[in-house]
Formats: C-alpha cells, structure tokens, sequence
C-alpha cells in the first residue's frame, strides 16, 4: 500500500508541476495579453496538448491495479476534447465563427491572425493564423485526431494512448497554423515525441529500431532547415525589429512580405545565390518529411511498426507537413530558386511516383504496401508543384487533403486486419468477404480510393496534376499516367483474389490457427465508414475545399511566382 | 563605475555573498563541534561550559545538520546578491543586471582585482545554484544513522565527514565566486585553484570504494599536472608583460606587431590549464573516469560548475586578450577550430559506444565543451572577416554568442544536474555501472523516466527545451559571423554561395552533425527506460528531497525553454559587460 | 647580480624535467615531485620577472604559488593514502578498475 502512495504523490507532483509552471509563465510574461478572439491558440493548440498533458499525470497518478478502471474515463475525455477541436475547426471553415470567405483572400493574409510577444530578444512570437492553404490541414487533423481514437478505440494501455493521440494533434495544429519560423520549427519537433513513443510503446517486434531510425531521420533532416532558417533570419535588415536585440525577426508574414515586395519593387533582399541555397536547405527538411526517394526509407519502417493510431496519423497529417511546409516557405519565399530547380523537382517526382508504385507491386506485407504507396502519392504532390501552373498547385494541395483521407483508412484496414488476423500477409488468404463482410467492403473501398478511382477524392487531385502536367511538359505526362493505370490494375486484381476469390473453398491465414475469423468491431467500423464517407463527398463535391486551394495557389502564382516564370521563357 | 578598496567597509558589503559563504564554512565548523564540554577554571571548583569538543547536544548531532546549514548559507548567500546587485539594474525581471564596482587593493598604487559586474555576478548566481541544487540533492544520500549513539565511534566519524563533503562544496564555492571577478589572472589562477583542490577531494570522497580511489588519483593527477602547466604558462606571460593585470595584457596583446614567441606560448600554456577544466581534447579521458568513480552529486558538479570555471577563463583569455584587431586573424583560431570539431565528434562516438550511463553523460559533457569552443572560435571570426566593414553590429554578433555560452552553461545546470540526479536516485538502490539499472524505469518510476526523458532531449537539443534554445542560440551567433560576406558578393550560383561564407559556417553545421548523431544515445536511454523490461517492479527508495530536485530540475528544463526571454536579456546584459572592458 | 634571463633559463630546464618526469613516472610520489618541479619553474620565473621589470606584485605571486603547492602536496597525499589503503599500491600503472 505504501507503494501506491508513493506513485500517487508522483503524479500529484506532475499535476501540481504543470499548474505552478503555467502560473510561472503567466507571472514571467507581465503583460499578458487578453485572448479575446483568438480561436487558434487556446481552443487549437492549447486545449489538446494541455488537456493531453493533464490526463497524462492524472493517469500516471493512479496506482497500476486502479488504471483499468478509469480507462473509460480518459478515452472519452480525449474524445471529447478531440471533438471539441473538431467542432471548431469546422466552425472556422464554414464561415460560421466569422465570416471569411476563404476563396478569396490574397496572398499572404491570414484569418483568425493573432500575435503575442513571446521571446522578445530573439524576435520570435507567437503568430497563428490560417489561410486557404492551411485550413484544410487544420480541419484534416482535427477530423483525423476523433476518428482514429474510435477506430482504435480497444489499444492497449489506453490511459496514456488516447492522450498521446490529442497530443499529437494540437501538435499538428500548432505546425499548421504557425505564422513564425521559431514557432514552426518547435513545432515541427515538437510533433516527434509523442509518436516516437507511440511507434515505442504500441508497436510491432522491430518498434524499437524503427522509433529510433523514424526520429533520428526526420531530426537529422529538420535541423539542415534549422540551418536554413537561421540564415533566412540573419539575411534581414538588422533594423527590422528593433525589440530583439539581434534587430531581426522571424516572421513569416514579414518576411514573405519582403520576398513580395522584392518580386514587385525588384530591390534585391535575397540574392539569386543565396534563394539556391536556402531553397536546398529548407527543401531538404521538408523532401525528407514527405519522403521522397531516395530519403524514403524511414517510412516503411516506421509504418509497419507503428500501431494503427500511430499510422493513421503519421500517413493521413505528418507526411503532408513536409508538403505543407514547402507551400508555406520555400514557394512563397523564394521563387527564383523554384524556377531554376522545376526540373530537378519534377525528375525527383518523377522517380518517387514510379519507384513507389514499383516498390508496391513486390511487397506482399499490407502495410509495407501502403506505405510505398504513400511515396508513390508523394510524388504526384511533387510533380503538381514542379508544373508551376496554379491547376497544379491546387492539385497538389487537394492530393495532400485526400490522400490524408484516404491513407488513414488503408491503414485502419490493415490494422483491423492484423488484429482480426494476425498477420500482415495479403496474399495468406482468400475470400475474405464471405468471412468478414465489414473488413472486405472496407479494404476494397479504400484501395479504389487509393487508386484514384472517379469520384472518389483521389480523382480530383490526380486529374488536376496531370493536366498541369500536360500543360507545362506535355507528353511528359505519360509516365506518371501508365504509372497510375498499371498499378490501378495490379492491385484491383490482388484485392480481388484475396476479397473475393475461392467461392466456397475459401483459404485461412495459417497465422490465425484454430480461431474462427471475425469481423471488425462496431467502433472500428464507425471510423472506417465515416473515412468512406468523406472521401465519397470530397469525390463529389471537391469544391467544398478545392476553391479556397484554387484560389490560394492562383494568387501565389500570380503574386511571387509571374515574373520568374516568364523571365524563363 | 565605483572603484573600492577591497578592505573597506563599502568593498565589503559589495561582497556580502562571499562573505555570507564564509560565515557558513565557519558555522559548519563550529556547529558540528559544539558540545558539552566544560573548563575548570583553576583553583576553583568553577567548570564553565567551554561549548566546544565533548559530547554534542541532541539538536546538533543530526548527521543532516551540516547539509542543511549548507543549503540555507546558499540560499542566504543568494538572497545577498541580489541584494548587491546596485540600483543601476531597473528590473531584475526584465533580465539579471547588475551595476559595474571595481575592488582595488590596498596601497599607494591600487591594483584592480575583483570586478563586480552583470558577467560575474551571473556567474556566482550559477555557482549557488549549482552548488544549492547539489548540497540540497546530497541531503539524504550520505548513508548516515539519524540517532548515532554517543559512544559509537564509527557513526560519530561518519558523521563527521558529513561535514568535510559541504565544507569541501563551500570552500570550493568561495574559490568559483573569485574566478568570476577577478580582473587579474593570478587571482583568477588563485580561485581556480581554491575551487580544484576541494574538487579533488571531492571525486575521492568514496575513499572506501576502489573506483573512487582510483578516480581521485586520475583526477588529481591530470589536474594538478594541468595546472601547473597553466600556471607556467602564466609566469611566461609576466615575464612578456610584466603584469598579470588582464588590461595591460591585453594592451601588450594589441600593441604587438608580428606574433612573438614568448606570449603565444604562455597563451597555449594558460589553454592547457583551462582545456582540462572544460574536458576538451585531449584531457576528454580523464571526465569519464572521474564521473563513474565519484559520486553523482560530485559528477554533476563536475559537469556544470567546474566546466562553468573552465570556460570564464577561456573568455578571459581569448575574448579580452588575444581578441584581434579588426581585419586581423587570431593566431588561435584556426587551431582552436579544429580542436572544438575533434572534442564534439569525440564526445558523441565514444558515447555511442558507452554503456555506462556515468560515463556515457561524461562523454556527452565532453560534446557539449565541444559545441561550445565552436561558438568561440566564431566570436574570432567576427573581427577577421570583412564583417564589421559591410555591417557595425560585428559586437552584437559576438554578443550573442558569448550570451548563448552563457545561457547554455545556466541551463546545463538544470539539464545536466538533473539527469546526475536521477542516476543518483538509481544508485540509492544498488551501484550503477550499466544500462541495465536504467531498464524499465518507466514502469517503476513513470515521472522519474519522464524527467530523464526530458533532460535526455534537452541534451540532444530538441525544442522547445532549454537545451534546444543555447544550441539555437550558439549557430545563430556562428552563422552571423560567417554568413556576412554573402550578401556583398552576390552570387548567381549555388556553389559559390557555400564557398563564399567564412570557414566557420562549417563549424555551424559539424554541430548539427553531431547533434544528430548524440540524438541516437540519448534516444537509446528513452528506449531503454520505456521498453526493455526491469527484473523487479517495486518503486526506488523513496527520497523525497532527491525527488524534488528532480522535478525543479525539470520544471527549469522545459520553462528556460519556452519562456527564455528573461534569461536571453540576461545573458546577453552578461556578454555586453564582458566585452565592456575590452 | 644575475641577470634575470638566466633565472627564467633555468625555469625552462626545470619545466622540462618536470614535465617529462610527469608524463612518464609511474610512481604516484614521484609524479607529485615532478608537478612541484614545475610549480618550481613558475616560481623562478616569476622572481626573474619581479627582479626584471621592479615590481613587487611579481614576489607576492611566487608566494601564493608556494602556498598553492603546499596545499596540492597535502591533498594529494591524503589521495594517494587512500589509493594505497585500497589498492596497496601507488603504481599508476595499476589503475584499470574504471574502464569503459
């Protein structure tokens, strides 16, 4: 008994830790600003990690025979907080909150703008803000966050789980939403820990290795964009900020203004030199974080350790941070180095889509399949941006959307398949459909989103980027086009085997040994089907989202991007 | 700027805090040793009580008596120099600041010894933090009976080195006070000393122990070989100058035409010294050694305060002395570049293959010494290059870097500290010798593992943690330097932009390098403690106050990291007083 | 009167003896000799400095750096001592308990 006090008064420390901390943070800032309006900061950001935080320590401040029983507990709180988010998020898009009409906002202004002094003497604050091209990620992850706690809503060890889930959220949601270099670097690390120990805790035999490998990576990847954004900071007027003591900020609003103003008044800030290097710097981060080939090979790893949640989140929002982040800067802020790098990007793009799609046909393991089929949807996005046409970008910021819809489901399949039985095999088994209805609908639907098939909302986003395509390098388009039609084929033929093959004779994965096969739960269900959903309205209705994508990605053209185009032809 | 002589009454209340420090090495003497004995007065059958020697009274003779004099001497000690601080620092919230006195000595010609300025008095608050945080951790740790029956020899002897181990952390406290102040090298050389000697000690203090033995006499004999070294190195430089004072030094530096042989000797003499101190190539051998053989609280110590001592001399001698003229090249830096990469990319893979969690912090400490002479050599970089010519703010630059060595030596206190501390919490258990120990941590001590996390990625440099913020804050500083040329040439091409910044871009990007490879040891501790399983599931023995120095250590990890505000304004007041006098 | 550049050669001489002795002795006593030798050549070399340029400061550092290597001696002896009590003996060379 007196142990359980002891871990009791732990968790009571971590408790009372956090509201001395935050009561230290609020007397350290003197004047703290009021967050009147402010629907990013505190209901976003602040309210999952803190809320997760929270539960966390109370959690850990149960003894260890007393956990299971507040397990219900901690799940639907986490639900709700995750609802909560996305309860706003939705709010926020569709123009209830405020009026905003996300269509027509030009280049580099941002709704729900707010900005706090945070570290003063460096020049970094807290700066959120969103605009077309970051409320579909907003709305993708806190949509994401809800289901995947109900797909997996039976993990193991729950009580630390399903708080590292919200977590994991508000951390996204801090990436996207961040208006300030310093804030989106923190970020953007930020959103490692939780699933290092998520990948750590609820993964497969070989977690250990691929958490390690996963975080060392990106790590290593991220800080050459450090690097990078260092030197963007000390490449400004020292005079710019005259409250930090460097002189500089790390706005990135104030700075793209200045990457505007360079485009239109043709003063030189950044050099043609200098916009290469910073380019590469910043590129590799995010060509890392996508993955691209030949930086791919954290990503099957990391997808087949990681528990299903963990997948979930990493295919549907991570990857498309990567994506995200070369729109927010390396695009916006330095158009010359795009133009002189389109064809290195486009040749890059060109080999992810294939090699992936190549890569895919040999893997017989579901989840080393759909990840190389991720690298492969990675490249499309690559391919949109190097066409330099706004279809393209618009194409590209809607694949980022869908494929977040849709890779989340292919990986929710897989781990109800794994769970249900026992093994990653697709080829193990045939007519699943007469053993697990619910299962083969699921799987079947999510690999013909997969596939781009009409009107599902991968359609929309490869259409879009092929045209672009055709337009920029014209029969060029022919690779990616077959590329696409072999392996639709490829796999609509496997999928068959295994769905719907045998008749009668049906055949068990020898994994599953004497159990009789089952069909997913009710609650894996729920997640999965309302997944189908979404991706059948956004097939239809693309438009919901893909007029304030057209409309931001026609305004960067147009605004940073013109010239440079046309000094090329 | 008030000039006192040091014997006044005005120099001593400047120096209230030492002063606090040593009325509490004489009240750990006397405290302990006060007793019932009495005097017969002669020829009478009067007996007074004599106070001293006999048996003790009950309420001294708690074995935790002397630690907790030593916390609260601290905790006074601190509270006074704040209080000392001056009026010409307007909100000690807005950043430490502290007004400018100089101490001169007695007599017809004063000679300036000790200088009290925002530099050095940042750097005692770091000392008593370092050395509170340690004393108050080290409470419980020193196995000792709480009711020592007053005939038991042994329990009374143990007691009594209860005392020597915070007399040793005080007197050596009072010898880091002197090396923050003084102006002058030999009595820089002289607090050096005064903090070494007890350190000493201290590493063998588990004389019982073949480990501690063994790592007394490595440690001792490194040391006292490297200072001495150091010291001849000194006595070169006063037989080139005649002075010792660091002005006229560096006076006889700036006036020097070609490079003479007699001062660049005694200057490479002098970093022999202080390389030691930081652990650096090629004295990175002896830190392992001395960390696993001394006791955890001793370790920490070693990693923060005694580094700390190590790098006040070196921006002494390099920043104040040797600082070259604009347009000039320091003689050191090439060399000293190459130095920093080889002790950072040292570090890391000898810590990739320790398995020892002491040594393998040692080793990771050896990385850090690393990260930090690489933002040195760039301050050099700032008068070399044709940076002050295209831009005046090269002083800022160099500002900002000496404040990130600064902010990265406050925050290890709370990083490195921590992580020791936790180790010390394993090893009121059972010894800690490998990985082993740290298994399974997670499910025994959830909160304990959480803080080890942290500061494991505070060391690694993951944001928004302290350690992120200093190793931030350092490349900031090194690729101001070094980027400065590229914006005069404007360069069409990719490779001409690389080869167009100062050399010491490169050193920005060996310390990410090296970040990202430390990245795997500290990672490997998380995993360890998260998922390999432990042989038993009960809970550490329960010290309360180890704990709550732990979670402090915590708190401080992750608030110096989001709210750094006040500590950059801090450090960066520190630098500019640094540089004021030069 | 000697010119107080012989006095510094001979710290040279000195230094050197010290430092080669320290590099390479394996006696812990004899290592401590040759530590003092050296703290020797800074006390030459600090009265050839104060006889050379008249300043007293030079007298008073060669007296601290006495004191400074007393109380090394001291310690360094305590160590030593309980070097020997453990591992009877004070060979250096002996000292491979703490490895890797």
């Amino acid at each position: 008994m007196a142990e359980n006090k002891t871990k009791l008064n732990d968790g009571m420390y971590v408790i009372g830790g956090l509201f001395i901390a935050i009561s230290v943070l609020m007397f350290a800032s003197p004047n703290m600003p009021s967050m009147e309006n402010d629907w990013v900061t505190l209901p976003l950001i602040g309210l999952p990690i803190l809320g997760s935080l929270l539960l966390m320590g109370f959690a850990s401040a149960v003894p260890a025979w007393r956990k299971e029983s507040i397990s219900e507990t901690i799940k639907y709180a986490s639900l709700g907080i995750a609802l909560i988010v996305l309860i706003i998020t939705t709010l926020m898009m569709t123009d209830i909150l405020m009026n905003v009409h996300w269509a027509n906002i030009t280049f580099n202004q941002y709704m729900y703008e707010v900005e706090y002094n945070w570290i003063n003497s460096i020049g970094a604050e807290w700066h959120v803000g969103i605009d077309g091209l970051s409320m579909p990620m907003v709305w993708l992850t806190a949509l994401l966050v809800p289901i995947t706690i109900i797909t997996t809503w039976n993990e193991k060890k729950p009580w630390y789980y399903h708080p590292l889930l919200i977590l994991m959220g508000g951390c996204l949601i801090g990436v996207f939403v961040s208006l300030d270099f310093f804030m989106f670097y923190v970020f953007w690390e930020l959103t490692l820990v939780p699933m290092f120990f998520l990948i750590l805790n609820w993964g497969g035999k070989e977690r250990k290795y691929a958490a390690q490998k996963f975080f060392i990576y990106t790590f290593t990847a991220s800080i050459l964009m450090l690097l990078g954004i260092i030197t963007l900071y000390l490449l400004q007027d020292p005079s710019t900020a005259n409250a930090s003591i460097t002189g500089r900020t790390f706005d990135m609003h104030d700075m793209i203004q200045n990457a505007q103003e360079q485009v239109i008044l043709g003063n030189i800030w950044l050099g043609p030199g200098v916009q290469k290097l910073l380019f590469v710097l910043f590129m590799a981060g995010f060509l890392v974080k996508l993955p691209v080939v030949p930086f791919h090979t954290w990503l099957p790893d990391a997808h087949v350790q990681a528990p299903t949640g963990g997948s979930m989140l990493l295919a549907g929002v991570m990857l498309k941070m990567g994506a995200y982040g070369m729109f927010r800067i390396p695009i916006s802020m330095f158009p010359y180095a795009l133009v002189e790098f389109q064809m290195p990007l486009m040749i890059i793009g060109m080999i992810s889509l294939f090699y992936g799609a190549w890569v895919c046909l040999g893997q017989t393991n579901l989840k080393r399949m759909v990840a190389y089929s991720s690298v492969s949807h990675m490249g499309i996005i690559l391919l949109g941006i190097a066409s330099l046409q706004p279809l393209g970008f618009a194409g590209a910021i809607f694949m980022m959307f869908a494929h977040g819809l849709i890779s989340p489901m292919l990986f929710g399949v897989a781990g109800a398949f794994k769970h249900h039985y026992h093994t990653l095999e697709i080829g193990s088994m045939r007519g699943m459909a007469k053993h697990s209805p619910w299962l083969a609908g699921n799987m079947m639907f999510s690999w013909m989103g997969s596939l781009g098939l009409p009107l599902l909302a991968g359609f929309v986003a490869e259409v879009a980027v092929l045209i672009a395509l055709w337009f920029e390098f014209g029969w060029w388009v022919i690779i990616p086009g077959i590329t696409l039609a072999i392996t639709a084929a490829y796999y609509l033929w496997s999928m068959q085997r295994t769905i719907f093959e045998g008749g009668e004779n049906t055949e068990l994965p020898k994994s599953l040994g004497d159990e009789k096969p089952r069909d997913i739960a009710l609650s894996e269900n729920i997640g999965l089907i309302s997944l189908a959903i979404l991706i059948v309205i956004f097939g239809i209705f693309p438009f919901i989202f893909f007029e304030m994508m057209s409309g931001y990605s026609s305004e960067l053209i147009k605004q940073m991007l013109m010239d440079d185009i046309m000094r090329r032809w | 700027m008030a000039a006192y002589d040091v014997l006044s009454i005005d120099g001593g209340l400047k120096l209230l805090p030492e002063i606090v420090l040593l009325a509490g090495i004489l009240a750990l003497f006397f405290i302990t040793n006060l007793g019932d004995a009495k005097i017969r007065i002669p020829l009478t059958r009067l007996r007074i009580p004599a106070l001293l020697g006999g048996n003790r009274f009950k309420w001294n003779s708690d074995p935790r008596i002397p630690g907790i004099v030593s916390v609260f001497t601290l905790i006074f000690a601190i509270g006074m120099l704040i209080q000392t601080l001056g009026d010409d620092c307007a909100d000690i919230m807005k950043g430490f600041c502290s007004e400018t006195t100089i101490l001169t000595t007695t007599g017809k010609n004063p000679v300036h010894l000790l200088k009290l300025d925002s530099f050095s008095r940042l750097f005692e608050l770091m000392f008593f933090l370092a050395l509170l945080l340690v004393s108050a951790a080290s409470l419980n740790r020193l196995q000792a009976d709480s009711n020592p029956s007053n005939d038991d020899l042994e329990q009374l002897l143990d007691n009594r080195r209860q005392v020597d181990f915070y007399l040793l952390l005080l007197i050596s406290g009072l010898g880091m006070t002197v090396v923050a102040m003084s102006m002058n090298l030999f009595v820089l050389f002289i607090g050096l000393e005064l903090a070494s000697l007890p350190i000493y000690v201290l590493v063998a203090f588990h004389k019982e122990s073949k480990a501690g033995s063994e790592a007394g006499v490595k440690y001792f004999i490194t040391g006292a070989i490297s200072s001495a070294v150091g010291l001849y190195g000194m006595s070169l430089l006063y037989l080139w100058s005649g002075s010792l004072q660091l002005t006229v030094l560096e006076a006889a530096w700036a006036s020097m035409d070609t490079p003479e042989a007699l001062p660049l000797f005694g200057i490479s003499l002098l970093l022999v010294g202080f390389g030691f101190k930081i652990s650096s190539v090629p004295f990175h051998f002896v830190a392992p050694d001395a960390y696993s053989g001394a006791s955890s609280p001793v370790a920490a110590l070693l990693a923060t305060a005694s580094k700390t001592l190590g790098f006040i001399g070196l921006m002494r001698i390099l920043m104040i002395v040797t600082l070259p003229e604009t347009g000039e090249t320091a003689v050191w830096m090439f060399a000293f570049g190459t130095l920093s990469v080889v002790t950072m990319t040292w570090g890391n893979l000898a810590a990739l293959g320790s398995e020892n969690p002491k040594r393998m912090l040692a080793y990771s400490s050896v990385a850090h010494a690393g990260y930090m002479m690489a933002a040195l050599v760039a301050v050099a970089a700032w008068k070399s290059g044709s940076y002050t010519e295209t831009n005046n703010n090269g002083l800022m630059a160099a500002e900002l870097i000496i404040g990130a060595i600064i902010f990265h030596l406050f925050v290890l206190i709370s990083f490195k500290i921590g992580a020791f501390m936790v180790i010390s919490h394993l090893e009121t258990e059972d010894d800690v010798t490998d990985m082993s120990s740290l298994h399974g941590l997670a499910k025994r001590e959830p909160i304990i593992a959480t803080s080890m996390f942290v500061f494991m990625l505070a060391l690694a440099g993951v944001p928004p943690l302290a350690g992120f913020m200093s190793k931030f804050l350092m490349v900031t500083g090194i690729v101001q330097v070094a980027s400065a040329d590229v914006l005069v040439n404007n360069n069409v091409d990719l490779i001409p932009t690389i080869l167009g910044m100062h050399w010491t871009f490169f050193l920005a990007i060996a310390i990410f390098i090296n970040s990202a490879i430390s990245l795997y040891y500290y990672l490997r501790i998380g995993v360890l403690m998260f998922f390999e399983e432990s042989s038993t599931r009960l809970p550490l023995p329960k010290v309360s106050i180890l704990r709550f120095v732990i979670f402090v250590c915590a708190i401080g990890t992750v608030f110096f990291g989001i709210n750094s505000d006040w500590l950059v304004e801090t450090v960066t007041n520190a630098a500019s007083a640094l540089f004021a006098d030069s | 009167m000697i010119d107080p550049s012989w006095v510094a050669g001979l710290g040279v001489i000195i230094f050197a003896i010290g430092l080669w002795g320290a590099f390479t002795r394996k006696n812990a006593i004899i290592v401590l000799m040759c530590i003092e030798l050296i703290l020797n050549a800074v006390n030459l070399n600090f009265v050839a400095g104060a006889a050379h340029f008249g300043d007293e400061l030079g007298w008073m550092y060669a007296a601290f750096a006495i004191a400074i290597a007393a109380a090394e001696v001291a310690i360094g002896l305590a160590i030593f001592l309980s070097l020997y009590s453990k591992h009877a003996t004070i060979s250096l060379d002996g000292l491979e308990l703490l490895k890797n």
